[in-house]
């Protein structure tokens, strides 16, 4: 029992980063953008390539920190890849999305499922389709509760790693969109463009400062999925319906929605998987999401339809 | 007079050949408070909005005292000395009343001793909104967004404020308040355009009034000369609808 809300909590910890970014691409770009699963998977495969150039280029071997399965080689990866993946969607923007911005929401998500399908292909034409890994090192899981405790609860170091590098960063997050001047703005963006075109904000400045934060946050949730699953090329495409999920459980355009909703979603999947399976668990996710919708057809922090 | 703000034969609208600001000219001297009445769809709103950046222009010419600032981008035209409080959803309500003063200030790229000295004043004038702060902007009444609107628009320190239906939604009260405040801010030296569907309160706070008709502005004169002005019903309501046009 408590073994589902470790795991649930783990899946919902890369739900959530991925969710954060498709919220804010959603509240201050006004579109669903359908190619945000393929940012994770880029954020992922780079971050490899990265780790192995590393390796290659520096002779550093990935000599793990104990007691995690890495070393500090795939945190610099992850460092590269969310930059990589932060300028790869500016240049995605600009090719694509800058120009169709005056078509409408719809032009823009029907070009963000083409971009998808390109993304997708692209990641498969490059590193193949096998499985990989980030490290071949075994992990001992802890221990956090005995078997006698309802069922007990044991996590592995890099899934505690997780946990805890995505709750300082919705902190960081929550706190750079709460005090900075640039956070403020986007958030005066996201709910009234115009007025806050009068106000002085700057809106290209806005946009750029979300693609790059979504994007670097699809990165990080990327290498998490790596590292806690495996690197496979269909990784955007099997996270996107959950990452949709939990934008619109959490209310759209909130931070701390997409996180709850990215924790619910994967807590509902980690349940469906030990209850009735694992080819259900996606269906588990939608079984909650409706559920809360006939509720709070808004979300469960949202305020505006 | 120095002439804060002028518009000259104006055209404008949301669609490209489909103007609705036909042609329109105005002079704003700096120091008075001008009002534009007239009625419905004669494109006062997208008047004011044209000359904010907000509306496209195509053809004419606007003018920031000596500054030409036809299709600026209207976040540019802050920073030029040009404010603009629209009429509804003014104020960013899911951030608190400091959140929105703040932001204003700091989208000034001064330091922050500069931010500061910018707040302070505002507050002052604004004492309601000093004493509640931490309250987010969406949880005020009506008079109270309309304050805030206006002291975001004054943290820039502003040549002009431009506004858009300032009573609009206001009990008769609450248009009393705003009024008192457009001349406080008209006395501390910002020159004041303002956009009015309630014809008794522009007579009452403007120095000068425009009446639009069909995107194009019929009479411009005195409020004093307009309170008793036949022309001010003819052109709203449409009496003696047969006589000729008795306008400029």
């Amino acid at each position: 029992m408590l073994q589902i809300l470790t795991d649930g909590l783990v899946i919902g910890s890369v739900v959530s980063l991925g969710a954060i970014g498709l919220s804010l691409t959603f509240s201050i770009l006004r579109f669903s953008n359908f190619g945000h699963g393929e940012l994770l998977a880029w954020g992922a495969y780079l971050a490899l390539t990265a780790l192995a150039m590393f390796a290659a280029v520096g002779g550093v071997a990935a000599a793990p920190m104990a007691p995690f399965s890495f070393g500090w080689p795939l945190l610099a990866a992850m460092g590269v890849a969310a930059l990589l993946v932060a300028l790869g969607v500016l240049a995605l923007d600009w090719l694509l999305f800058k120009r169709l911005r005056r078509q409408g929401a719809i032009t823009l998500v029907i070009a963000s499922f083409g971009a998808a399908l390109a993304l997708r292909n692209l990641l498969l034409f490059v590193y193949g389709g096998i499985p990989q890994y980030y490290s071949q090192e075994l992990q001992i899981a802890i221990a956090l509760l005995p078997r006698s405790v309802w069922g007990g609860m044991r996590i592995t170091p890099d899934q505690l790693f997780v946990l805890g590098l995505t709750a300082v960063t919705v902190v960081a997050l929550h706190l750079f969109l709460k005090l900075s001047t640039l956070g403020r703005a986007m958030r005066a963006t996201s709910l009234n463009p115009q007025l806050a075109r009068v106000a002085g904000i700057d809106p290209e400045r806005v946009l750029r400062a979300t693609w790059v934060i979504g994007g670097m946050l699809a990165a990080v949730a990327g290498v998490f999925a790596g590292l806690t699953v495996q690197l496979r090329p269909t990784l955007g495409l099997d996270l996107l319906l959950p990452l949709f999920a939990a934008v619109i459980l959490g209310g759209i355009g909130s931070v701390w929605g997409a996180v709850l909703g990215g924790l619910i979603v994967g807590l509902a999947e980690s349940a469906a998987v030990s209850v009735v399976g694992a080819e259900y668990r996606a269906a588990a996710a939608f079984a909650v999401l409706i559920a809360i919708l006939l509720i709070r057809p808004n979300g469960l922090f949202g305020e505006r339809a | 007079m120095t002439v804060a703000l002028s518009v000259e034969q104006l055209e404008a609208g949301y669609e490209p050949g489909l103007p609705i600001v036909r042609g329109a000219s105005l002079c704003v001297q700096a120091g008075e408070i001008v009002a534009i009445i007239g009625p419905n769809g004669a494109g006062k709103s997208t008047l004011v909005k044209a000359v904010a950046g907000l509306v496209p222009i195509g053809a004419g010419r606007v003018m920031l005292g000596e500054q030409d600032i036809t299709r600026l981008p209207a976040h540019q035209m802050v920073h030029q000395g040009l404010a603009f409080v629209p009429q509804t959803e003014n104020v960013f309500a899911n951030l608190t009343i400091a959140e929105n003063l703040e932001l204003a200030a700091a989208l000034l790229k001064h330091g922050r001793a500069e931010r500061a000295q910018r707040l302070e004043p505002v507050y002052a004038m604004f004492p309601d909104l000093a004493r509640q702060r931490t309250l987010l902007a969406g949880r005020l009444s009506g008079g109270q967004r309309q304050m805030l609107a206006v002291a975001r628009a004054l943290i820039a320190r502003p040549r002009v404020l431009m506004l858009d239906e300032p009573s609009a939604g206001l009990s008769p009260k609450l248009v009393g308040q705003v009024l008192d405040m457009l001349r406080s801010v008209r006395d501390a030296g910002v020159t004041v355009l303002l956009v009015e569907q309630n014809v008794k309160a522009a007579l009452a706070v403007a120095d000068r009034v425009a009446v639009l008709v069909e995107g194009r502005e019929r009479i411009v004169a005195a409020s004093d000369e307009l309170r008793s002005d036949a022309r001010i019903a003819e052109l709203y309501l449409g009496r003696h609808a047969g006589a000729p046009a008795a306008v400029a």
